[in-house]
């Protein structure tokens, strides 16, 4: 994926310790323990649809062993695609033990008592908490890359990504469009997670943080209708989830004061997980707030 | 002349909630604004019509429902502990719209979620009569209602534990923590016809109700034709509740309180309290939504948590006195 790396080709292959036992498993441990620079890890095991993406686009081919559940998904993974052919596994610690991984990728959302249970046997455990913003997404790539053995792609794949933010940010009018969060059942995201980081880099303003909202908080139907946004952006993109509150887009309030204010469906595998493809939510933004500015001017014009 | 006086002051009670409900919400609006709102145009008028206007007829309808139900389940139980919530009419009917969310019933047809929580309703209420008995001993009852609500709890997690996306989870569980926010008039427009067709059923059954307080004995020799009574009440309870949880999510313990509070101020008379627990239901209802939205600064505290905040102790307080007059 991002580019070729020799050194794979000279890594010698992983010894197969499956079937061995405790024995392998504690002295797989030790080596572990013993060497914490060690080689990079052969044997790959991802627990979270996350880390799963984060794999797929630094590792070897031949260093994934496992992925996790939604890996294949397109709705829910970018690296859908790539993740196709590699075994899935439900992440408990029987599993994972039984493919003698000697690094686990875990997600926030992984059950903390299958991470710790992990630790405990000896196994390498990397934690990938959530990224809020394109600063916590660098570090995690730059994390990810060195634990992989495989830094150089790391920043490869952080240069590119910078590359197409800057383009998206390079022509932000003043004042920027307000645009506006809708996520299932009138919940919406502010100032602390990753979709306002988005929005920031796209060149807008969240309307929720003009109500304090939170990372993720409830804005009242009756305020939106009072202050209406640029932009709708419908959280849940079109995935074809069975969903009742996703009604809440068709309230005859909002069809009446919010008549004429495009929506946009942002793919929800573009920015459920923070990483380089990030990028591309960012983009889709940055495409829309031109084309509103265009039809602004053009109205301005048309006005007497 | 205590019926009547009773009546005007719920009504006049009711006509205030209704005005207070109207008036309060998340965007600061003067009355004068509201009444604007109500006959003009412009965003207030949105505001007024299209999200406050359902709100408040959908708390006076639920309300109403509740009460209502409550009153006649205590009056056909012989028991005052009976409630739509205790029977496990309330978390059937929430598990009929749960499947229908899982099973993505709920965006094909606007009277799906409707539909099977009125079928849930249905089955609980008959499956507690039957299990009870006629003669229900308060003891029979509750374990009837716990064993028929566990049940349905545990088929509701189900559809939780097994949900396809996490929204969908989270769907199911908001919607058990009961909510009147953000509906529109469509709701109100397929909760109201069921709704008023099972209140019909409850109230025609008044009379018989009062001879019923009297012994089955006595009301067989009067002439009422108990069979038909039951059958009224379970019907009327799983219409009017179960319209009532399709729209609003589970809302507990007002079936309870309500009519407790009314019944001695109607002596004590299961056919007459019918009316005056409606309207007390509707009424705590709506002050409970307000209560709601003046509470809710950027998370939104729930209808259902609210009355079960305030209707749990009650409960409590209600077993304490119970145990002591069956000392």
């Amino acid at each position: 994926m991002a580019g070729s790396d020799r050194r794979a080709a000279v890594t010698p292959a992983a010894p197969r310790r499956r079937g061995r036992g405790t024995l392998a498993l504690a002295a797989a441990a030790l080596a572990v323990a013993n060497a914490p620079a060690l080689a990079r890890p052969e044997r790959v095991v991802s627990l979270h649809l996350c880390a799963d993406q984060l794999l797929l686009g630094l590792a070897d081919r031949s260093q994934v062993v496992s992925l996790s559940p939604f890996a294949t998904d397109p709705l829910r993974s970018h690296m859908a695609a790539a993740a196709a052919g590699i075994p899935r596994s439900r992440g408990t610690a029987e599993e994972v033990l039984g493919m003698t991984p000697d690094l686990v990728l875990a997600g926030a959302r992984s059950a903390r008592s299958t991470v710790a249970t992990l630790s405990r046997l000896g196994i390498r455990v990397m934690d990938l908490p959530l990224p809020r913003d394109f600063a916590a997404i660098r570090d995690q790539i730059r994390a990810v890359a060195a634990a992989l053995g495989h830094a150089a792609r790391g920043e490869a794949m952080i240069a590119a990504m910078d590359a197409r933010l800057a383009a998206a940010r390079h022509d932000v009018p003043r004042p920027r469009p307000v645009a506006f969060i809708w996520q299932p059942g009138g919940f919406t995201s502010g100032p602390g997670s990753l979709e306002h980081a988005v929005l920031a880099a796209a060149g807008f303003d969240n309307l929720a943080a003009r109500f304090g909202i939170g990372p993720f908080g409830h804005l009242p139907l009756e305020r939106l209708v009072r202050a209406v946004p640029d932009l709708v952006i419908n959280w849940m993109g079109s995935e074809p989830f069975p969903s009742l509150a996703r009604e809440g887009l068709h309230h005859p309030a909002l069809l009446k004061a919010a008549r004429g204010t495009p929506v946009l469906s942002m793919p929800p595998e573009l920015w459920t997980c923070g990483a380089w493809f990030t990028a591309g939510a960012v983009e889709r933004l940055a495409a829309v707030r031109r084309a509103l500015g265009k039809r602004r001017a053009a109205a301005e014009r048309g006005r007497p | 002349m205590r019926g009547p006086v009773l009546m005007i002051v719920l009504i006049v009670a009711l006509a205030a909630a209704l005005a207070l409900s109207l008036l309060v919400g998340s965007v600061p609006l003067a009355p004068g604004a509201v009444w604007n709102g109500l006959l003009g145009g412009g965003v207030d008028a949105v505001i007024v019509r299209d999200i406050r206007l359902p709100r408040t007829l959908l708390g006076a309808l639920v309300g109403a429902s509740l009460g209502l139900a409550g009153a006649a389940l205590q009056g056909l139980l012989r028991n005052p502990l009976a409630e739509p919530g205790i029977i496990g009419a309330s978390s059937t009917a929430a598990l009929g719209a749960a499947t229908a969310f899982y099973f993505g019933l709920a965006g094909s047809h606007p009277l799906a979620v409707a539909g099977a929580s009125m079928a849930g309703a249905l089955l609980a209420v008959a499956l507690v009569h039957a299990l009870a008995g006629r003669d229900a001993s308060v003891l029979t009852l509750i374990l009837a209602g716990v064993a028929v609500s566990a049940f349905a709890g545990a088929l509701t997690a189900l559809a939780i534990n097994l949900a396809s996306s996490a929204w969908a989870a989270l769907e199911i569980t908001f919607w058990l923590l009961g909510s009147l926010a953000d509906r529109s008039m469509q709701h109100v427009a397929v909760a109201a016809p069921p709704m008023i067709v099972g209140w019909a059923l409850l109230v025609s059954c008044a009379r018989p109700l009062d001879a019923l307080s009297l012994g089955e004995e006595t009301a067989r020799s009067l002439g009422v034709g108990l069979g038909g009574v039951r059958f009224r009440l379970v019907l009327g309870t799983a219409l009017a509740v179960g319209a009532a949880v399709s729209v609003s999510g589970a809302i507990g313990f007002v079936g309870l309180v309500v009519p407790h509070l009314l019944r001695p101020l109607v002596d004590h008379r299961p056919g007459r309290l019918l009316l005056p627990s409606a309207l007390g239901g509707a009424v705590l209802v709506l002050l409970a939504d307000v209560a709601v939205r003046l509470l809710s600064v950027t998370v939104e505290v729930r209808l259902g948590v609210i009355t079960a905040l305030l209707g749990a102790p009650f409960f409590l307080w209600l077993v304490r006195r119970t145990r002591r007059t069956l000392a």
